[in-house]
């Protein structure tokens, strides 16, 4: 009577390939048109490189263009798992098949085998293929063994990555469509609490960074390598394939477990263990609550009674959902005990989070705990060692090292912050950047708050005015004359050289008069917009470049410009405007019947010197809070080679001269 | 054979089996009756190591069931609803049986053949219900089973496959001792079979009897008087129903057979007659006395 129990049994091997072995099948032939068959119709032409771009793609498995094979790996091995696992999931095949002489170690363990053979062997095939084009034809002048081995070894362990994972969710259900929109809400869920979390909580505390992007841990998430790998890696770092590794045997071992733990007649359920019913049940109500909360908020915006009312609705829905989906039937009304208790638990903590009962609202650190403070637009920039040096930043606008280390300056940004932290519910429009804390005990603090110049001046003042800004702003305030290899300053409305000023003495005069105008500029100057058409490009001997406007305030420099004689062959002056022409804006253009531009003029030529002059000046003062009108201004412009147009728009803000108005109503007119 | 002590098994809120214990002995064939919804089912499911219990124990042989692949090997299972390999037809079936039954008899197999009438080519899952209940049995019966379990093994069959099926059982039962444990709504082919009986109702086995014992123990009496009836007639006995028809006193009486007769001749009736027992009639008198009735609802 007794025999041997071994782990793994031909017979029931034997019974899935001759029940699944079309899906193998399948994907062979997929493959091998993805990969074998673009090879083998491979025709060399020197003139299409993208084809052969291409090409190389098929063997690179993070090229970023091979949608379908990644595809492939985002479907076959879930569609496997829900096949292979479907016994599990009505009561007729689980009550036949466990009543076989098997243990449901042996069941598993022989369904895993099976699943590996399916995902491997195709790719084996294809590998074999390849190689035998490579020893046999030409066609191997194209690929090396190692692309071939590296394309079989990382199909394959995504394969089993993506199988492990539908495998793990399958036991935890007893129905094979909940199975398959398990597998993919499992993959997409991290990422998409993450992001709601973060959004539901920026809208309910105050100075909570939300637009913070997100953790660069999740493009290493199996979906967002297939499908949001913008980095196009070349290859997969050793950690991560560790990693991935882990994480199959952590998903096949847990699976593992929870098969030994199922009750059968879970099948037909949507949640396997009674267990995990109510985990599944509060937790579709709260992806529900905050996914419509946000919702709702967006479309009114930023209502708190459209948002708690978009909070009640939705998590009501989604509750109703889960419970149908669990019920199996539409009549959940008796369950709303359970929704009430919930609906209590999150008004509780709602009325907690909007009291601040955690003191996150108000909370400043001491000054004296406080190391420097980092007050500027980039994120998590404060988690650099070195910023200046950190290769991550390298390219990064030198503005974005907005570190402030100087007591007086720390002082300031935080009577700033102890402002902004008493009228939370003020509404104010304007730039948000980041106040964060860098504490001597190598924790942050950070938040993020919108800030407007005008509302919050007296206590911008002081830190805009600091020298440790305006270094930030405007290094060159600091840089000696040593460390820079020239300066550029180019108007981009002419073709006029640009004047280039290295190593000279009048290359540090003019960066003397540069920096003291920075020295002498006022918060208000600093706030006021320069339409700048004349900017400063300085290179400092690290080749690292500085971009300035070059604003009209600068008189200093200006006066050395005119003095020296190199102000007339940089800027765009009246004089170098042969004529302009006023049109309309495309969209106002009218068409006749014919389809051709109707004969009602929709340009005026101008040539007189005097309303180009005051053009040219609009163009140069206008700020960008401006309304327009819908014109906009050709200059035609003369340079030493040749002449060419630049476009600015009107506005109805700047006043103009009768002369001007005439041009602009016989346009308006017609 | 079979042991099963304080099994009880939930479903959700559901209790399904309520502290139950069963008893099989060795070569018996065990018949196991109760209303629907009783819970046979479930009880086989878990005798078949299906099911995990909540509390209790399910031993065959002395062993667990529950992941024991060797003693399941020993044991042929008909289910009321069956399943089969979508793509296999009865051979391969049998192949895939053979490879995983140590005892399986091909011999058996191509012998049963000629018992039924089915192209063993042909894929399981085409074939009608009552077909496919042949083929497990055939399967069944070719693994030499030492126990068979059939959940409402012959629903579905006419009744010529019926006696076969029943036959084919039997004779292993006669020649290998092979124990049966049948459940069954079908009441007269249990008595025809059975030699032991459990009626289970509301998740408990309330009677576990052999057959010969309950028909001897409950008794069909015919009674008439030429007069009134006498006052407190059998009032000491314990009378599971009591009709009169004219004046035709029908009882249906549990106690030993000539105690009754001799209390009864004692009142000088006109008419004593002692009728045998139906299974059904057992079934449905003394699941009467629990609450579970005929009741005559007029519609």
């Amino acid at each position: 009577m007794t025999s041997k129990t071994s782990l793994f049994s031909k017979g029931l091997l034997k019974a899935n390939v001759k029940r699944f072995w079309w899906v193998g099948a399948l994907y062979t032939f997929i493959l091998f048109l993805s990969v074998p068959f673009q090879y083998m119709m491979y025709v060399p032409d020197p003139q299409n490189e993208w084809r052969r771009v291409q090409l190389d793609a098929c063997l690179n498995f993070f090229s970023g263009r091979n949608d379908f094979q990644m595809v492939m790996v985002a479907v076959l091995p879930t569609a496997l798992a829900v096949l292979l696992f479907r016994y599990l999931m009505t009561s007729k095949s689980t009550a036949t098949i466990h009543s076989l002489p098997y243990n449901r170690k042996t069941l598993y363990l022989n369904q895993l085998a099976s699943g590996f053979l399916f995902l491997m062997a195709p790719v084996l095939f294809i590998g074999l293929t390849m190689t035998l084009l490579k020893v046999f034809t030409s066609i191997g002048a194209y690929y090396s063994m190692l692309d071939l081995l590296q394309w079989m070894g990382l199909t394959t362990l995504f394969n089993i990555l993506f199988f492990s994972v539908a495998v793990f969710v399958g036991m935890f259900t007893g129905n094979s469509v909940a199975h398959i929109a398990f597998n993919y809400i499992l993959h997409l869920l991290p990422l998409g609490l993450y992001v709601l979390l973060r959004d539901n909580i920026a809208a309910w505390l105050y100075g909570f960074s939300g637009s913070n992007g997100y953790d660069p841990f999740f493009d290493k998430l199996p979906w967002f390598v297939l499908f949001n790998n913008p980095a196009a890696r070349p290859y997969l770092p050793i950690g991560d394939l560790l990693g991935y590794l882990f994480a199959i045997l952590f998903f096949l071992a847990a699976a593992g477990y929870a098969y030994e733990k199922r009750k059968l007649e879970a099948a037909g359920e949507i949640i396997a263990f009674t267990y995990f019913r109510p985990i599944f049940k509060y937790g579709v109500t709260t992806c529900g609550m905050l996914l419509g909360g946000l919702y709702f908020r967006s479309i009114s915006g930023g209502s708190l009674p459209v948002f708690l009312v978009g909070y009640l609705l939705s998590s009501l829905i989604a509750y109703g959902i889960a419970e149908i989906l669990m019920q199996k039937s539409f009549r959940v009304l008796h369950t709303y005990k359970g929704y009430l208790v919930y609906a209590a638990a999150i008004s509780l903590l709602l009325i907690g989070i909007h009291a601040d009962v955690f003191g996150y609202v108000r909370h400043m650190p001491q000054f004296e705990e406080v190391e420097k403070v980092y007050f500027g637009y980039y994120s998590n920039i404060w988690t650099s060692e070195d910023p200046a040096t950190d290769p991550k930043y390298k390219d990064m606008h030198h503005e974005a090292n907005s570190f402030f280390s100087d007591p007086e300056s720390i002082k300031n940004i935080m009577a700033l912050h102890g402002q902004l932290i008493q009228h939370p519910k003020q509404k104010v429009s304007g730039p948000s950047p980041y106040i964060v804390y860098i504490l001597k005990n190598g924790k942050y603090q950070v938040r993020q708050y919108t800030v407007n110049e005008k509302q919050h001046a007296s206590l911008l003042k002081p830190i805009y005015e600091s020298m440790e800004y305006k270094k930030i702003r405007y290094p060159i305030v600091v840089q000696k004359s040593e460390d820079i290899k020239w300066i550029q300053i180019s108007d981009n409305r002419t073709s006029k050289k640009p004047l280039i000023l290295a190593n000279s003495p009048e290359m540090r005069e003019f960066m003397a008069l540069f920096q003291e105008e920075v020295r002498s500029m006022t918060y208000e100057e600093m706030t006021t917009y320069s339409n700048d058409s004349i900017y400063i490009q300085i290179t400092d001997n690290k080749d690292k470049f500085y971009h300035y406007g070059f604003r009209k305030d600068f008189e200093s420099m200006t006066a050395w410009l005119e003095e020296k004689g190199y102000y007339e062959n940089l800027v765009l002056l009246p004089k170098d405007i042969e004529y302009a022409v006023l049109r309309k804006e495309p969209s106002r253009v009218q068409f006749d019947k014919n389809g051709a531009v109707s004969n009602t003029p929709d340009s005026v030529e101008i040539k007189d010197p005097e309303i180009l002059k005051e053009l040219l000046s609009i163009s140069e003062t206008a700020q960008y809070t401006y309304e327009r009108i819908p014109l906009y201004v050709d200059f035609y412009i003369r340079g030493p080679y040749g002449s060419h147009s630049y476009r600015t728009p009107l506005y109805t803000n700047v006043p103009v001269s009768d002369a001007l108005r005439g041009f602009i109503d016989t346009l308006n007119q017609s | 054979m079979i042991e099963v002590k304080g099994l009880t098994k939930h479903f959700g809120n559901f209790k399904a089996l309520d502290s139950l214990d069963l008893h099989v002995k060795e070569g018996s064939v065990y018949g196991l009756l109760g209303p629907n919804g009783a819970g046979k089912t479930t009880l086989i499911k878990h005798l078949m190591g299906i099911y995990r219990q909540d509390s209790g124990t399910v031993l065959v042989q002395g062993e667990p069931v529950y992941e024991n692949p060797n003693m399941k090997s020993s044991i042929g299972y008909i289910s009321d609803d069956l399943y089969f390999f979508s793509q296999y037809t009865i051979d391969e079936m049998a192949d895939f049986y053979a490879s995983i039954y140590p005892q399986w008899s091909w011999e058996r197999y191509k012998l049963l053949k000629q018992v039924f009438p089915i192209d063993s080519k042909r894929r399981v899952t085409r074939l009608s219900k009552g077909m496919q209940k042949q083929v497990a049995f055939w399967l069944s019966i070719c693994t030499l089973p030492r126990l068979m379990i059939l959940d409402e093994p012959v629903d579905g069959l006419d009744p010529v496959m019926r006696k076969k099926v029943w036959n084919l059982v039997l004779q292993d039962v006669a020649e290998y001792k092979t124990t049966v444990l049948v459940s069954s709504h079908n009441l007269r082919e249990l008595e025809d079979v059975c030699d032991h009986v459990g009626i289970l109702h509301n998740g408990k086995i309330v009677v576990e009897r052999e057959l010969d014992n309950i028909k001897s123990d409950i008794h069909k009496l015919q009674i008439a008087f030429s007069g009134e009836v006498p006052k407190d007639f059998l009032s000491d006995e314990e009378v599971l129903h009591a009709s009169k028809n004219g004046s035709v006193l029908l009882m249906i009486v549990k106690g030993e057979r000539d105690r009754l007769l001799t209390k009864v001749q004692n009142h000088n009736p006109v008419i004593l007659d002692l009728l045998p027992l139906t299974l059904e009639e057992i079934f449905i008198y003394e699941l009467g006395g629990m609450g579970y009735d005929i009741q005559n609802i007029t519609i």
